[in-house]
């Protein structure tokens, strides 16, 4: 399924997520995961939701088996810059602030008020209350500008 | 209904669909994002963490060594006898008498012309709240107040126990804060944030004031000023950087030669006493225990109450004394059991090791990205081991005789350099027991890990890993409700483990780079519920994103990495040829992987920064030499001198100015050249780096500017870019003084 330097990669990853170090990932590993991606306050059952799909405690090989999908790669930048220009049909290359947090937070995989406050902190709107989506799948998808 | 409105809902409803699809997208999309940050953050860590960590093992690998000299090495001339006597003699222990000599301030005078802060004893509250903001203003303090405050501060840890005992019936809240680290910014912080010092709000301060931040001498002032105005609410613990032999290496020594140019030495003398007296640990309300590394399954709290902790001069290098109380035979020595001594690193047996056997499966379950050089073996026959310590130490001590340039020793060993006029003529047991000590070292050193079971902290090279079983048990046999330890750097500046009954504090924000992690304290009422703030003491930090924070962060371990490759090179490009059987001059990245933990023994996850190491690699392979020479070109800036010979003294910088300053025992700043040159080389032969006599003789004359036959320290070390920038720029915007303070 995977090639022998991709498990290695996987194994890296599944050495940080065990933030422990025991060997397994836990509850505990599982929901400082999630807090350190800004979902602060993941519910109890859908952790167990999660841990209910491994047959066991996590360990590597469960690991890969479940997440490794999710860890492959990344979509083309192409792809996200369609994604926010169904919300921009006359492709002005910016949207209300407002309308992206009405868009995510209400629909699909839905993000929480802390994930979009994230979001916002990290790729602010102009005095406006725009949000500059070009750049931002710009810098996300090419790393850092140069300050 | 015509087909018009179907249509048009037929377009709305492709509409809420397209629109469902492209929103899970994006969410989907920054979320990985997110993870790859969140990743990166923790690499990073891993990076900062191991180099901090590595470099500790060194220090230890160097200390080992000279005490093993000490204590095996028999000079067979007295020429070599002189030049180790100048290395290794320690200090005769200080009678009080002498102590009140070193002490002696008054005769030191204050110019008139002197605008820093004064100080008068017996201290008021008021003095001590000027010294801070006095510090808080950039002055410095002179160094008659200095040695004042220093004495005084002596005299009042004396009558102190070795445990310290605080009640939250006489103050209602605790403050307890980690480490700080010469970080002024962070101890001004907490008091403008907290309060200062008072009866009603008692501190407890974990160790390791000082090394590493630029003001530790600073904060020692200012810890000391308010124990002796506050005796009773205002409390220290001694960390293991309060250690003269770990001072030389992590910048307090230097620090303090630095700002007290006149009187430094002096002021380290008495410095080195008063870190012996510091206590050891600071029990509240009899039910929360505060020490500053952490606990061993031998972990014995009557008898840490009960020994002598003055003798414990340092952590890091020990003479101990049998249980009968007679002072070691350097004969007995040699023939004593090995167990529980500690073994010497560069021979193949195993580090000292606790009372419980080394479960070695455990070992490797725990490594996950903290590997260690230091091979570990199970624990052989006492008296075999005994002999072939012996024996191994005498062939290794000749090999290094002869590479040094002196002539081989014949005869039998026996009582070494510890000359016998250095010994005073009272009998008194200077050492402590080799249980003392171990004691001491488990609180000052031991880190607290997930998995149950205590062995050896290998990584830092002192004391040991506790589990989550050995803190039950210390906390049910004393009756305690939890532990606070320190020592360990933390993102948020805190971290609880061992459900809840461990508690890591660290009080040094940006403590690897600006943004790297947050600062913290803990506040304790009578209920003793943990109360934590969080901070982090840099202005800038709180403009930036978070994902600026992170990159810039990286940036900086990732330099720091850099540095490291390029200081193994040589060990480097002998691995890689290795898996270039065929010498097509590439390998593979993943073999590049293999190849650089292999000569690193860092433990991090190399394939996940491998787009960060190696910046071109066409499908799947590296060529490596032209990688290692990019390496070297970002390194080198002086063409005069050999790429191998920077390399290697670059790889050993802080083994070279720790070895500096050891034999620059009176901190005058300058060794001969001759020194110089019989330490190198008896220290390079012993950890195998080669080095031709020539080079080496060149190198010492290129260095001595002036021709005079000795070496200026920070000459030296300035010609290799080896002093780090804090200390060799910036001081004179920093002390803007008039008067001469020093």
């Amino acid at each position: 399924m995977f090639e022998q330097t991709q498990i290695q990669e996987f194994k890296e990853a599944f050495t940080i997520m065990d933030q422990n170090r025991d060997g397994f990932i836990d509850k505990n590993d599982l929901r400082d995961t999630f807090a350190a991606l800004g979902r602060v306050n993941v519910k109890n059952e859908e952790i167990d939701e999660m841990l209910k799909e491994a047959p066991g405690p996590i360990n590597f090989t469960v690991f890969l088996t479940m997440f490794g999908e999710k860890l492959k790669g990344a979509d083309p930048e192409e792809t996200i810059l369609n994604a926010f220009k169904v919300f921009d049909p006359e492709g002005k290359g910016v949207l209300k602030a407002d309308y992206v947090r009405e868009m995510l937070t209400t629909q699909a995989e839905r993000f929480s008020k802390e994930e979009m406050d994230q979001m916002f902190a990290a790729f602010p709107p102009d005095v406006t209350g725009n949000l500059d989506y070009k750049n931002l799948v710009h810098i996300i998808t090419h790393g850092e500008e140069k300050d | 209904m015509g087909s018009g409105t179907s249509t048009q809902h037929h377009f709305a409803f492709q509409n809420a669909e397209k629109a469902f699809k492209a929103a899970a997208l994006i969410q989907r999309w920054y979320r990985r994002y997110m993870a790859r940050l969140e990743m990166r953050r923790h690499c990073t860590w891993r990076i900062f963490q191991s180099i901090e960590y590595a470099g500790q093992q060194d220090q230890v690998k160097l200390h080992d060594f000279f005490s093993y000299l000490v204590d095996h090495f028999t000079p067979s001339s007295n020429h070599e006898r002189d030049f180790l006597d100048r290395m290794f003699t320690e200090d005769r222990f200080p009678q009080d008498s002498e102590m009140e000599k070193f002490g002696d301030y008054e005769s030191i005078e204050v110019p008139d012309n002197y605008t820093g802060p004064r100080l008068s004893f017996p201290l008021l509250p008021d003095h001590a709240t000027a010294l801070v903001e006095a510090f808080r203003l950039k002055q410095q303090l002179h160094a008659r107040y200095v040695l004042n405050l220093l004495h005084e501060t002596r005299k009042h840890l004396i009558q102190l126990p070795n445990i310290n005992r605080v009640s939250t019936c006489y103050s209602e809240e605790i403050t307890v804060c980690g480490d700080l680290h010469g970080q002024l910014d962070d101890l001004i912080f907490i008091f403008h944030k907290n309060g200062l010092p008072s009866p009603e709000r008692a501190y407890v301060f974990n160790g390791d004031f000082v090394d590493r931040g630029k003001d530790s001498v600073e904060i020692l002032m200012v810890l000391f000023a308010f124990m002796l105005v506050y005796p009773k609410e205002f409390h220290l613990n001694r960390g293991n950087h309060e250690d003269h032999l770990v001072n030389l290496r992590y910048g307090f020594t230097k620090e303090v030669m630095h700002k007290y140019k006149t009187h430094g030495k002096k002021i380290l003398k008495i410095l080195k006493d008063v870190f012996c007296w510091l206590p050891l640990a600071t029990l509240v309300d009899e039910k929360v225990l505060i020490l500053h590394g952490g606990v061993s399954d031998m972990t014995d709290l009557e008898l840490l109450a009960k020994l002598d902790r003055h003798k414990i001069v340092s952590t890091m290098r020990h003479k101990t004394r049998k249980e009968n109380g007679k002072q070691v035979k350097k004969e007995e020595a040699n023939q004593k059991s090995s167990a529980g001594r500690p073994t010497p690193w560069f021979l193949p047996q195993s580090r000292s090791l606790p009372a419980s056997p080394l479960r070695l499966g455990s070992l490797q379950a725990h490594r996950a990205g903290r590997s260690s050089s230091i091979p570990c073996g199970a624990p052989r026959d006492a008296k075999e081991l005994a002999r072939q310590v012996r024996r191994s130490v005498d062939l290794e001590l000749d090999r290094c005789r002869q590479q040094a340039g002196f002539p081989v020793s014949r005869g039998k060993e026996e009582a070494s350099l510890c000359t016998p006029e250095a010994d005073s003529g009272a009998e008194e047991p200077l050492e402590p027991t080799q249980e003392e000590w171990r004691q001491v070292v488990d609180i000052l050193w031991s880190d607290p890990m997930a998995q149950e079971g205590c062995k050896a902290n290998t990584v830092r090279g002192g004391g040991c890993y506790f589990g989550p079983n050995v803190t039950e048990r210390l906390l049910q046999k004393y009756n305690l409700q939890f532990l606070i330890r320190s020592h360990e750097c933390k993102p948020e500046g805190y971290e609880f483990c061992h459900s809840r009954k461990v508690l890591t504090i660290f009080s040094a924000s940006n403590y690897y780079e600006v943004g790297s992690n947050r600062g913290a304290y803990v506040k304790l009422g009578p209920a003793l519920t943990p109360y934590i703030v969080q901070y982090q003491a840099n202005k800038v930090t709180h403009m930036l994103t978070m994902r600026q924070r992170i990159s810039r962060v990286e940036e900086s371990a990732l330099r720091a990495l850099r540095e490291k490759l390029f200081a193994h090179s040589s060990d480097l490009l002998g691995e890689f040829k290795k898996h270039d059987a065929d010498k097509t001059g590439l390998i593979t990245l993943s073999d590049w992987a293999e190849a650089v933990e292999s000569v690193l023994h860092l433990g991090l996850p190399w394939r996940m920064l491998r787009p960060q190491l190696v910046n071109s690699s066409t499908d799947n392979t590296l060529e490596y030499k032209s990688w290692l020479e990019d390496l070297a070109k970002e390194q080198l800036n002086r063409e005069n001198i050999q790429s191998s010979l920077l390399e290697t003294l670059y790889r050993n910088r802080s083994n070279l100015e720790t070895i500096f300053r050891i034999i620059d025992r009176d901190h005058s700043g300058f060794i001969s050249l001759d020194e110089f040159r019989h330490t190198w080389k008896l220290f390079s032969s012993h950890m195998n780096i080669s080095i031709t006599d020539d080079c080496i003789c060149d190198l010492a004359r290129s260095i001595d500017f002036n021709k005079d036959g000795h070496i200026d320290i920070n000459e030296f070390l300035e010609a290799f870019r080896l002093v780090e920038q804090s200390c060799s720029e910036g001081n004179a915007s920093d002390c803007p003084q008039t008067t001469n303070t020093n």
